[in-house]
């Protein structure tokens, strides 16, 4: 369907010479790692960039798509990583959003309605017409964004990255509902550059490596190294090498009975308590917004604490300003590396400095010393092999990994005692995340206390030597040793108890 | 920081800056010669006017002296991520504020003490009026915009007020009685208006950009100017740095009220800032928030209205005429930028531009 689609921006190609064929009835995996094309190429196909050469070539006719509307007329419909809808309607408003009254001023809210349900029924999807947007969790809302397209009649259904926000069981629901999809004759081009989801639920898996055609093949011939091989281009070890915790260092990090307010007016912290021992990482798993972000501003003094305990090392940090964290030895590696952890204006110079610019390493009386921070700065890109374009360029120029490796070197190495690393590898490629895993336990073996908050359960079972799950502002439950396992999760993340840990540490 | 491969960026401003006044004085050629006047002969006066006699010169450095330093105020706001609008309320606050020293101090003071009492009156003064738009900020969100605009005319009123009653000097004109002659500073060139103010201009420039160049406050201004959120996260405590920047770039008004009373007008009196607050906003954003530029961009603005002046008495050609020519200058500095990336982005796309380049977001100065 798509043939010889090049796209260039500037002097790079973002797709080049990319070819892909979708049948009718069949879910399309398009695998590749960050940066590959996957989205451009899609972006293309639903009309929002124009691309360089190639055509399209839909039902067997040659189609321009110039316009998303084009695409929806032709009966392609996206569903994007980050949803399109309006917190403050309904969702059948939202849902007929840009279709309403099809010219008439009148909108009949009975027909829409039905329609609606009718879609959802076939294609057992869970929609609320009634619900506001703002009322439902982010997989309901996901369901409407699907909705929407169904409800335009797309027959060819495109999801950019859609598991990210899903709890395991919102998850299967989702991959209940496209194979349902599929099967009535549609077609969904599924983007992902998680192995495990393709090999679940494609047919079919076209994998792109720097915005070229690697290979299309039939899933069921091919398994996860393979996969792997073709999206690197390179063998991949998923296991991560590390000794185990002997658990008899002293204690650094101590929360107790946590309670935060949230941006809403309900608190978002419900009383959480942990300790953190030197050389020990502590992992938060769990569903976005669950209040894992609350947790990390609360303990580097971003948020104000309402009740309970922080201690590090013994000393209260509970309610001190952030200047006073870092320099009690506090190092954060923030969820958002452009907007909060650099800053993109600036040179990587200027970025390595920030937090600690009135350090000795950067300045001595309020005045800075260039020559240290320059030295410095050599340093670090020597061993975090941060690769550049231009040394004196802002970092805006920097890809994610390396935009990554500027704030992990400019944290590591402020010898801190505690290392919170939010979402530390999320949208980073393959070898930048082993890079990162192999930086932070080597932070580990330094005797630092480790708090990993993330979402990828993968990396939380590669890396974590002690696991809580938190649901709504509380510990669903601690996994310890042999008990952090993908299932164990997986159940806590969607609120279910452990059947085994019942009476004991539910409550932790 | 920044060191070579900057030197791009230099150029292509400075390229865009020039091609930006060049435009304007070409667009307000149509303007003249609507006037009936022949554009070329109106623009040989004015050179003629600034350039060819010693007093032209003299006048446009004397014109350019509180400018540069409102202009460096508005810099530090600005890379602040702040927009200061209340320039001239500030300057009115340092000039109230200065000439009371010179006038109730007891007669005999020595000269230096009642300049660098006056001028810590005016920083203190400019100081409070800016620093308070900024802690409305911090602490209610309100915009420094309006806080700033509005802040002008209290200031304004109240300067009416008092060169009305409490401060109005024997005679019925509302103005203030005249500064000791002692107080006066000196000249720099006997006859012509060219004071001692010029050096402070100098030095605060050279201050200005030592602070962006050198110290960690410069860089946490810069930071967050840049990114508020980033600012948080380092530590920088943002509010407070609000509060800050507007002192900052209050007290700079203030002193360019003080040298302007100190050094020309030697008394207060309605309408003596004339519009300097947004004068200094468009300098400022001449001269890309440099504060070396913004010297050279006073000194042309200035030069610009001296020689207006010429060309109405011997053209008679208005000197709003001016006014025409600087906003286009603005007008042009903000679209040049943005028709050259589209060009450039046209010639390597083919034509294929679904997504607009954004624009130099330098270009902003007025948040």
């Amino acid at each position: 369907m798509i043939r010889n689609i090049t796209k260039q921006f500037g002097d790079s190609k973002a797709n080049d010479n990319v070819h892909l064929t979708v049948r009718s009835g069949e879910v399309h995996a398009l695998l590749g790692e960050n940066g590959a094309g996957k989205s451009t190429l899609m972006n293309i196909l639903y009309g929002l960039y124009k691309p360089t050469g190639g055509q399209i070539v839909y039902r067997g006719e040659e189609v321009v798509i110039d316009s998303p509307m084009k695409a929806l007329s032709l009966g392609i419909g996206m569903v994007h990583q980050h949803f399109m809808l309006i917190p403050a309607f309904k969702t059948w408003e939202n849902i007929i959003l840009g279709t309403e009254g099809d010219g008439k001023l009148k909108v009949d809210v009975r027909i829409v309605r039905e329609r609606i349900l009718t879609i959802a029924r076939q294609y057992s999807l869970q929609i609320d017409p009634d619900a506001r947007i703002s009322t439902l969790s982010v997989g309901l809302q996901q369901q409407v964004e699907i909705a929407k397209a169904l409800y335009r009649g797309a027959e060819l259904l495109i999801l950019d990255e859609p598991t990210g926000v899903l709890t395991p069981p919102e998850k299967a629901k989702l991959f209940e509902t496209l194979r349902s999809y599929a099967n009535s004759g549609h077609s969904v081009i599924f983007i992902s550059h998680k192995l495990d989801e393709v090999m679940e639920i494609s047919d079919r898996v076209t994998v792109l490596r720097g915005g070229k055609n690697v290979a299309t093949e039939n899933t069921a011939d091919m398994d996860k190294q393979k996969l792997a091989r073709l999206m690197v281009g390179r063998n991949v070890d998923f296991g991560v090498q590390k000794d185990s915790f002997a658990g008899e260092t002293s204690q650094v990090l101590s929360v107790h009975n946590l309670v935060v307010p949230g941006n809403r007016l309900v608190s978002s912290l419900k009383g959480v308590s942990f300790t953190i021992r030197a050389g020990e990482i502590v992992g938060i798993a769990g569903v976005d917004g669950n209040g894992q972000a609350e947790l990390a501003e609360a303990l580097t003094g971003l948020r104000h604490v309402e009740q309970g305990e922080v201690l590090l090392g013994g000393q209260n940090i509970k309610n001190i300003s952030p200047r006073r964290v870092i320099d009690t030895g506090v190092a954060l590696i923030p969820e958002d590396r452009k907007s909060v952890g650099t800053v993109k204006n600036y040179t990587i110079d200027q970025n390595i400095i920030l937090r600690r610019e009135k350090a000795p390493s950067a300045s001595r009386h309020g005045m800075l010393a260039y020559k240290r921070i320059t030295r410095r700065t050599d340093e670090m890109i020597k061993e975090y092999d941060i690769r550049y374009t231009g040394r004196y360029l802002p970092v805006s120029a920097l890809s994610g990994g390396n935009l990554q490796k500027v704030i992990l070197a400019r944290e590591i190495s402020a010898n801190c005692r505690l290392l919170i690393a939010m979402h530390p590898t999320r949208g980073l490629d393959v070898g930048a995340i082993e890079f990162v895993h192999a930086k932070l336990l080597q932070a580990r073996e330094k005797g630092t206390a480790l708090l990993l908050i993330s979402s990828e359960l993968e990396e939380i079972l590669a890396l974590a030597d002690r696991v809580f799950v938190m649901c709504d502002g509380r510990f669903a439950g601690e996994l310890t040793q042999r008990n952090i396992t993908m299932e164990n999760i997986g159940m806590l993340m969607g609120g279910e108890t452990l059947a085994a840990q019942k009476e004991g540490e539910a409550d932790a | 920081m920044r060191k070579h491969s900057k030197n791009g960026d230099v150029l292509d401003t400075a390229r865009t800056i020039l091609y930006s006044i060049l435009a304007a004085f070409l667009v307000s050629m149509v303007f003249i010669l609507a006037l009936g006047v022949n554009p070329l002969s109106a623009f040989a006066a004015m050179s003629a006017g600034v350039f060819g006699r010693a007093y032209g010169l003299a006048e446009t450095v004397a014109k350019a002296t509180p400018l540069i330093i409102i202009g460096l105020g508005i810099t530090i706001a600005s890379r602040g991520g702040l927009a200061n609008l209340g320039g001239d309320g500030q300057y009115y606050m340092g000039a109230l504020s200065s000439i009371c020293v010179g006038l109730f101090l007891p007669k005999g003071t020595s000269p230096m003490i009642v300049w660098v009492l006056a001028f810590m009156a005016a920083v203190l003064f400019g100081a409070f009026w800016g620093g308070l738009a900024g802690f409305l900020k911090a602490r209610f969100h309100t915009s420094e915009v309006i806080i700033t605009i509005m802040l002008n005319y209290v200031a304004l009123y109240l300067v009416g007020a008092l060169v009305n009653g409490a401060l109005q000097a024997p005679g019925g004109i509302p103005q203030t009685r005249a500064l000791d002659k002692a107080y006066q500073f000196v000249k720099l060139i006997p006859g012509t208006r060219v004071h001692a103010g010029i050096l402070i201009g100098l030095v605060l420039a050279l201050l200005v950009w030592l602070l962006f160049k050198k110290t960690t406050l410069g860089y946490r201004i810069q930071t967050v100017g840049e990114s508020p959120r980033a600012a948080q996260y380092g530590g920088i405590n943002v509010k407070r740095y609000e509060v800050i920047i507007m002192g900052l770039a209050g007290a700079a008004a203030g002193i360019a009220g003080m040298v302007d009373v100190y050094g020309v007008h030697f008394r207060v009196l309605e309408g003596i800032t004339n519009g300097f607050g947004f004068t200094a906003l468009l300098i400022a954003l001449l001269a890309r928030l440099n504060p070396l530029a913004v010297v050279l961009g006073s000194l042309f603005i200035s030069a610009l209205t001296v020689g207006a002046n010429a060309m109405q008495i011997q053209m008679n050609v208005p000197t709003s005429i001016v006014n025409v020519v600087q906003s286009l200058i603005i007008f042009f500095m903000l679209i040049l930028p943005g028709i050259r990336k589209r060009r450039l982005s046209r010639r390597k796309h083919g034509g294929g531009l679904a997504v607009a380049a954004p624009a130099d977001p330098q270009t902003t100065v007025v948040g």
